[in-house]
């Protein structure tokens, strides 16, 4: 990493730190920042207004990290948050953890009490910094007004570089409000070239030899914009593939290769291909618990090529036999160019033996009873989105169901947090991703525990008159947490009902939303119309079985050739 | 049983913490270090009790850190002062000018 060129300005009088902080942001190609203002950051909100920054009042601090993190996921840009001290700081803690698990780009700003006052347990005093060092890639107490341009430019390289990550910087106040000359001088930081691991000759062998080949995409794929890459690949070789959770949408969902989604909730069909496989070609993925199940018989039979931007992740969980760490598009692209000679009849059972198994666990929408099956309800959703659709999600039941069922074509349109699983990501990320991507139809799909965890940002939609269509599946209770308890821990309930729930249609026009409630198959096709068709921010509110459960399931413990398989209700 | 490290810290705030931090959420516990200053930056040395986790991943963990500029994996414990460092001590210890031959004299 070198600086290499600067954006000089030359002007002879003084300005303050905080002025000179906007000024950087700005000349970073920041143009929207979400966040709450407090003591201690006052000085950065007065340098805000005229800056041509776009400022989104969140209404908790936890809504602006979580929104920094949908924008950032869909733009690919650096998101950009910022809290005051003290609690402002610490309510930024969850987002930051969420970014960091699921690898996004995110520069969190916090004001800080000054340095003077620095080890005081001064107001609002807390070591943020301190807090957050497992929860970050990197972070930054800037001491000295001075160092305000490299500490920002160095801070967005970072949160973008190699693996993506967030990073905190917190500024002491007396920092903002000192005085320094009006001449910036930006510094450049460069990424160094992509080198060609050795082992390509041999994952290209691997391949060619293979007669059980299976791509496991993961959500590095987005991460490193490679997605031509790995379709390039798939195309040529002709190779069936799974996919991760956050893997959904890098090769579209509903490619003749695709046997979906791997692990936990993953497709049956796609679980038992990754157990039969005789080689896995993992890109991008990290061998999640959630995604291999008992990792001890996780493709038993296969052999392991890795790749990954990030060398850490090689050998952590499982043994690769070839290990090509670096820049997942040139990896791809090397490995495409020397397979120049792949025998289609070699695997001609395998994926004859693929479209068997995907055959024969085929979702079916032809539930019994009354209620409103959310899967189908959310496959029609997905179908009437058209091609611009991206959905947000938050965590739990429907999370699930989302992943399942809704067709994902583009990168960068499935929002999930897959790390985390952080309840209530779904609103805010969903009002980040509709800013970052005016053009595109977001929808946020939520549950009636996790809308609750970040309610207060349909405010914010209203307050900016953020298009964002809300579909609230209700079941009355924890779903998640209940079906668990249903199954593993002998139908002792605890702590899962929601019946007491606010009425959710009423609670969304208090917060100057459009909103309808529906609880019956017949108002689904009605419901799916307006939702898409009537313009503004809206909330259909859709009450389903309290006693619905995400099949199939592998129960912890278990390899994914186990998986329970119940009624749809 | 222990694997011991040589870590160059750079002169960054909170880069000990951040570096002894991981190591313990990693699963490896500390089981002796040295520190001194080396240059701008610090020398960390560790010696870890990874209960069967692979050393060699946690190397590349650590590498992964902006605050690291490089890492390696020792033979000897973090508290044996090597060679390098008596020489080094008694370097500091004379004048410039007749510090090089005692470094020889240990070598």
């Amino acid at each position: 990493m070198s600086t290499v060129s600067a954006t000089p300005k030359s002007r002879s009088q003084t300005i303050r730190g905080a002025h000179l902080f906007v000024r950087c942001l700005r000349e970073l190609g920041v143009d929207t920042v979400f966040g709450y203002p407090g003591g201690a950051i006052m000085p950065i909100y007065d340098a805000l207004p005229q800056s041509g920054i776009t400022h989104i009042l969140t209404r908790h601090e936890q809504g602006a990290a979580l929104a920094a993190d949908g924008y950032a996921r869909v733009s690919n840009r650096v998101g950009v948050c910022m809290a005051t001290s003290g609690p402002g700081a610490t309510n930024l803690v969850t987002g930051l953890a969420n970014s960091m698990l699921d690898s996004v780009p995110v520069v969190a700003i916090t004001g800080q009490v000054a340095t003077g006052l620095m080890g005081t347990d001064a107001f609002q005093e807390v070591d943020v910094f301190g807090i957050t060092l497992p929860i970050v890639k990197h972070s930054y107490i800037i001491r000295d007004v001075a160092d305000i341009p490299h500490v920002l430019a160095e801070a967005f390289h970072l949160a973008r570089e190699g693996r993506p990550g967030p990073v905190l910087i917190d500024v002491p106040k007396d920092v903002t409000v000192a005085e320094i000359e009006d001449a910036l001088t930006l510094p450049v930081f460069e990424t160094a070239r992509p080198q060609l691991p050795p082992a390509i000759g041999l994952a290209a062998e691997a391949m060619a030899a293979a007669r059980k080949p299976l791509f496991y995409l993961g959500g590095g794929i987005e991460l490193a914009g490679c997605e031509d890459a790995i379709r390039a690949l798939v195309d040529q070789t002709g190779f069936p593939f799974v996919a991760t959770l956050k893997g959904l949408g890098s090769v579209p969902t509903d490619h003749p290769q695709a046997l979906g989604m791997l692990g936990m909730h993953g497709n049956q069909g796609a679980n038992l291909a990754v157990q039969e496989s005789d080689l896995l070609i993992v890109a991008g993925a990290r061998f999640d618990d959630r995604a291999t199940g008992k990792l001890d018989e996780f493709a038993p039979h296969a052999r392991v090529i890795h790749m990954d931007g990030d060398p850490a992740e090689i050998g952590k969980l499982r043994h690769a036999d070839v290990a090509l760490p670096g820049d997942l598009a040139t990896n791809l692209g090397a490995l495409a160019q020397q397979l120049t000679r792949l025998d289609s009849g070699r695997i001609a059972d395998w994926t004859r033996r693929c479209a068997e198994l995907t055959t024969r666990h085929a979702w079916r929408y032809d539930a019994p009873g009354d209620f409103i099956y959310a899967p189908a309800l959310l496959k029609a959703m997905s179908e009437r989105g058209g091609e611009r659709l991206t959905i947000a999600c938050d965590v739990g039941q429907h999370q699930m169901w989302v992943a399942q069922h809704c067709r994902f074509r583009r990168p960068r349109t499935h929002l999930t947090s897959g790390g985390l699983g952080t309840m209530g990501y779904g609103l805010p990320a969903g009002l980040g991703a509709k800013l970052a991507r005016p053009d595109e139809t977001v929808v946020v799909v939520s549950g009636d525990g996790s809308i609750m965890m970040n309610i207060q940002e349909l405010a914010t939609l209203n307050r900016y008159n953020i298009d964002v269509r809300i579909v609230l599946l209700d079941n009355s209770s924890l779903g998640m947490v209940r079906q668990w308890q249903e199954l593993f821990f002998a139908g002792n309930y605890s702590e899962i009902d929601l019946s007491d729930n606010p009425d959710f249609a009423a609670l969304a026009r208090v917060f100057g939303l459009k909103a309808r409630t529906i609880d019956r198959r017949d108002q689904v096709d009605d419901a799916l119309d307006w939702l898409f068709h009537e313009p503004g921010p809206s909330l259909l509110h859709v009450r389903i079985d309290p006693t619905a459960n995400v099949w199939p399931l592998v129960p912890p413990g278990k390899n994914n050739a186990n998986m329970m398989e119940g009624e749809a209700r | 049983m222990s694997a011991h490290f040589e870590i160059h810290l750079k002169s960054a705030e909170g880069a000990l913490l951040r570096t002894l931090g991981l190591v313990q959420r990693r699963g490896f516990r500390v089981a002796e270090m040295a520190l001194r200053g080396d240059g701008d930056g610090q020398m960390l040395r560790l010696s870890v009790d990874g209960q069967g986790r692979c050393p060699d991943l946690l190397a590349r963990q650590i590498m992964r850190l902006h605050d690291v500029a490089e890492v390696q994996r020792i033979e000897h414990e973090p508290w044996q002062a090597t060679v390098a460092d008596c020489a080094r001590a008694l370097a500091n210890l004379v004048p410039a000018s007749s510090a090089r031959p005692i470094a020889e004299m240990v070598r």
